[in-house]
């Protein structure tokens, strides 16, 4: 039995994920040091999925300090924004899709410093592998 | 201060990553003031995706656009990862194109001209 994504408590359980897996904190030890390594995921409607959610997370040195749904845009003022379709998170959630390649391939839009990104490319990565580690269960399924 | 025009459409994630390296790169005068002498172009490509991307160098003009082409002044192709490592710093240009960690082809000393745009310091 999964917990909704996305949810507060797919969020908590993604935190819990990130901080459980230690290469990830090996690989982020820079991470978010000296600037702003926080991300909020913008899922926009589709699939099951009749409004827009906004999931921040706050990782920094390897580790996530803050997981949590908020309203809107305006709640936070993250390092990163990452926008994509729900059915587009949806595979890359259940492991099925590569979040880099979403990137390269532009599906994920993603505005921040990219130099930290490609600067840290393995943790993003790391991160990245750890959203399939949690049990989820999606709207429209 | 040196600012990256887009060509044509939404510009895909290799060329938003590229812009986003060159627009950090280019708050530095120093590295301005090369790629003000550059005159050029050069196709990325990420080779598993087939995403590429197009830079024009145009003494201190600089703009990108999505895909390919016909005939630029260099031919680059890295990985993400890869392109990651050489853009941080993290591996030299000579020694990714040695490891064949990158592959490129053309004129190489345009190449290497050019890369100081995307490479960070």
């Amino acid at each position: 039995m999964g917990v909704l994504y996305p949810s507060q408590e797919w969020a908590e359980a993604l935190a819990n994920a990130i901080n459980g897996n230690a290469q990830a904190q090996e690989l982020g030890k820079s991470w978010g040091v000296d600037f702003d390594g926080s991300f909020l995921f913008e899922i926009t409607p589709g699939s099951g999925l009749n409004e827009a959610k906004y999931f921040y997370l706050n990782l920094k040195a390897g580790k996530a300090l803050d997981a949590k749904m908020v309203k809107d845009r305006t709640e936070v003022t993250p390092g990163y924004l990452v926008t994509a379709t729900y059915a587009d998170w949806k595979p890359v959630v259940k492991g099925q899709k590569d979040f880099v390649e979403g990137i390269i391939k532009g599906i994920f839009k993603v505005d921040g410093d990219m130099s930290k990104i490609m600067r840290n490319a393995k943790f993003v990565r790391a991160v990245a592998n750890s959203l399939s580690k949690v049990p989820s269960e999606y709207l429209g399924e | 201060m040196i600012r990256v025009g887009v060509k044509g459409e939404d510009l895909n994630g290799i060329a938003r990553t590229i812009k986003s390296l060159m627009e950090a790169n280019f708050k530095d005068p120093s590295v301005c003031r090369s790629i003000g002498k550059v005159k050029g172009s050069l196709v990325v490509t990420e080779p598993a995706t087939g995403v590429s991307a197009t830079i024009f160098f145009n003494k201190g003009e600089v703009d990108i656009q999505n895909g390919t082409i016909a005939r630029p002044s260099a031919f680059l192709e890295a990985g993400f990862e890869e392109l990651a490592e050489v853009s941080s710093g993290q591996v030299g240009p000579f020694k990714a194109l040695l490891t064949g960690k990158v592959k490129a082809r053309g004129n190489y000393i345009k190449l290497l001209q050019m890369s100081k745009a995307v490479i960070c310091k």
